[in-house]
């Protein structure tokens, strides 16, 4: 039987070898308890998270945990009911247009996935309508747009607005990446704003319960 | 001749500042890489081609727009080495004025015996033909690229460089501080920017430090060591440096992995009385006390997302403290709206010299210079003149 | 005689493959007369080529 607090122990120390260990050892005992352990690596997660904010971790050791989770579901889906995974909620992520940037994008898409999220990833330089566009056809109601120079936070608004025009009030979205602030996200009428990918994760997975 | 008292005025009062005396009013710094060209309405890609039109591109501004000195400034690509050797990291976006940088880090996790044990050869046999693989496989391609790159950066790196420099000293007073071939750049950077990336370089100081420590021994004896212990003679235009990874490594790792080589480069650089200019990319509040290891006044200091206020009073007792003007705001708000907060920046930091007021990211992209930052700079030149 | 051949024959085998090929190709490009672009401006060629063709 495993122990399902040394499982979260070991995600939050960041402990790979340990948890993986643990993992296979459940899985070649039959496979029973699976959806707990993938519980407790997500409570690991969450606590990975809190330290981060504690300034106990830093952005190299959030990445780390992301890859720890996706290496924990590859043991654990054998044993997963349905699909596998233990999905949250389905999100579009992002680069906005004129935006080739895409580093910080793809390590929050890593977290998001880690954290059960099935996420959309249109890729760099997306223009505001193709993001329009694809919510309605998936009926998704997340969306998170990313950009590194300033010139994102004009198609940042345009996204926005794009989706006003369109009378979508009811999809959530936040900006996220080096230029975007409080203020920005006031100016540019974004739900929220993210620095940090942890404070992405955070209120994806607030807004996907709250839906 | 009229410019030529114009740079005298402008340069001294600017060596005031960095010298830790008051001058006469705050230096301001230009902070611009092809923001102006956007504002006058061009594309890089068209006009750096034509340096007349280039230098005039880029140098309008400066028509309505005062400023003392140009730290970094100009275009350092043109669009021809990518068409020519096809997988480049810089390359110009859609809007063919902006440059960005797409990390394409070729090393794999499981290479580091190979770097480790001889990085030069690491990086001809193995990185360079997976990077670009035509240009090992068809020799004229090869013969071309290497002609575009000699050419390229000739004519980017010396010619608009110096036309650009000498324009802006002879109409404008404006002197460029910086020498953009004096660059530092740590073995943990180039492992970072060259070899691994993001995330690898950092889930590999995870997963396996010994062989990152090794790596950045290795990096450092072979590639670094050379030029290090060649002393350098200079002192003005002042060396300079962009770090990346700092700002995403704990103070332990930076200490023992960044600081290590960095102090000594940059030790080499200011010997001969000379300063080193420093970009603190992202957040260094937890680490810039190290830089009271170096003598007073050897560093300028760029402020891009910390406090600039709160970098004054905890460092820039010891070193100069260059930014105080946030790009972003520019880009969201009126002059008005930003004013307050710019005369508290000058309030705060002016007093005692050690300043220059500058944009706290560099211009580059299509409304990064407008209206907003011309008055800034103008405004920032007249309230601060005794 | 012999020794000077073999030592020269020894410095070659020493430079590996890709870098053998660069290194050629710069010899002869630094050496093109047939190339316009003037001989005294192709100095980039030979400065740190490999670490900064990494970087582009």
């Amino acid at each position: 039987m495993a122990n399902y607090d040394e499982i979260k122990a070991a995600m939050a120390d960041l402990d790979e070898d340990t948890l993986m260990e643990m993992l296979q050892e459940l899985m070649d005992n039959g496979g029973e308890g699976a959806m707990e352990a993938m519980t407790a690596c997500q409570d690991g997660l969450t606590e990975v998270g809190v330290r981060y904010e504690a300034g106990e971790y830093y952005v190299g050791d959030l990445i780390y945990s992301g890859e720890m989770m996706t290496g924990a579901m590859d043991i654990l889906k054998p044993a997963l009911a349905g699909d596998g995974s233990n999905k949250i909620g389905r999100m579009i992520l992002c680069t906005v247009k004129d935006d080739l940037h895409d580093i910080g994008k793809n390590i929050v898409r890593a977290m998001l996935e880690a954290a059960g999220f099935e996420v959309l990833d249109l890729g760099i330089d997306v223009p505001a309508g193709k993001i329009v566009e694809t919510c309605k056809a998936e009926n998704i109601k997340i969306v998170a747009l990313s950009g590194v120079l300033t010139l994102a936070l004009d198609s940042m608004k345009a996204t926005v607005d794009a989706f006003k025009a369109a009378g979508m009030d009811d999809v959530k979205i936040l900006i996220g990446g080096s230029p975007v602030s409080e203020e920005a996200c006031k100016a540019i009428g974004a739900d929220e704003w993210a620095h940090a990918p942890q404070k992405t994760v955070n209120v994806c997975k607030a807004w996907a319960s709250a839906a | 001749m009229a410019e030529n008292k114009l740079k005298e005025m402008k340069f001294s009062n600017f060596l005031k500042a960095v010298n830790r005396e008051e001058g006469a009013y705050v230096p301001t710094a230009i902070n611009d890489s092809t923001g102006s060209i956007a504002w006058a309405g061009k594309k890089t890609i068209d006009v750096v081609q034509n340096p007349q039109e280039y230098v005039e591109t880029m140098t309008g501004i400066y028509d309505q727009m005062w400023a003392d000195v140009a730290l970094v400034n100009g275009v350092v690509y043109s669009k021809k080495l990518e068409e020519a050797f096809l997988h480049v990291e810089n390359k110009y976006g859609p809007d063919g004025v902006t440059l960005e940088h797409v990390q394409l880090s070729p090393m794999q996790k499981d290479e580091y015996d190979q770097l480790i044990a001889d990085p030069n050869r690491f990086v001809s046999e193995v990185l360079l033909p997976r990077k670009y693989p035509e240009f090992f496989e068809d020799r004229e391609f090869a013969r071309n690229a290497l002609k575009v790159y000699a050419e390229d950066n000739f004519h980017v790196l010396v010619i608009l460089s110096s036309m650009l420099k000498q324009t802006l000293e002879d109409k404008y007073g404006i002197v460029s501080v910086v020498n953009m071939l004096e660059r530092i750049q740590t073995p943990l950077d180039i492992l970072f920017d060259y070899f691994r990336g993001f995330r690898g370089t950092l889930t590999d100081l995870r997963r396996q430090p010994a062989n990152v420590k090794a790596a950045l021994d290795a990096i450092w004896e072979v590639h670094c060591l050379p030029k290090e212990n060649t002393p350098y003679t200079g002192s003005f235009p002042y060396s300079w440096q962009p770090p990346h990874i700092p700002c995403y490594l704990s103070p332990k790792q930076y200490d023992e992995l960044y600081w290590v080589h960095e102090k000594p480069m940059i030790e080499r650089y200011i010997a001969n009385g000379g300063k080193h200019y420093f970009i603190m990319e992202g957040k260094w509040d937890k680490i810039w006390d190290r830089f009271r290891e170096l003598p007073k006044d050897s560093l300028i200091l760029h402020v891009d997302d910390d406090n600039i206020i709160q970098a004054k009073k905890e460092i820039g007792d010891w070193q100069i403290i260059a930014g105080g003007l946030k790009l972003a705001d520019c880009r969201l708000k009126t002059f008005d709206q930003i004013k307050d907060d710019i005369k508290r920046v000058v309030d705060e930091c002016a007093p005692g010299g050690g300043f220059i007021f500058t944009l706290d990211k560099i211009a580059l992209a299509p409304g990064d210079i407008n209206q907003t930052v011309i008055d800034a700079y103008n405004f920032v030149h007249e309230y601060s003149s005794k | 005689m012999g020794n000077c051949e073999n030592n020269e024959e020894t410095r070659a085998a020493e430079v590996p493959e890709k870098e053998q090929y660069i290194q050629s190709l710069v010899g002869e490009l630094m050496a093109d007369q047939e190339w316009e672009f003037p001989a005294n401006q192709r100095f980039f060629l030979v400065a740190d080529l490999d670490w900064t063709l990494l970087g582009l």
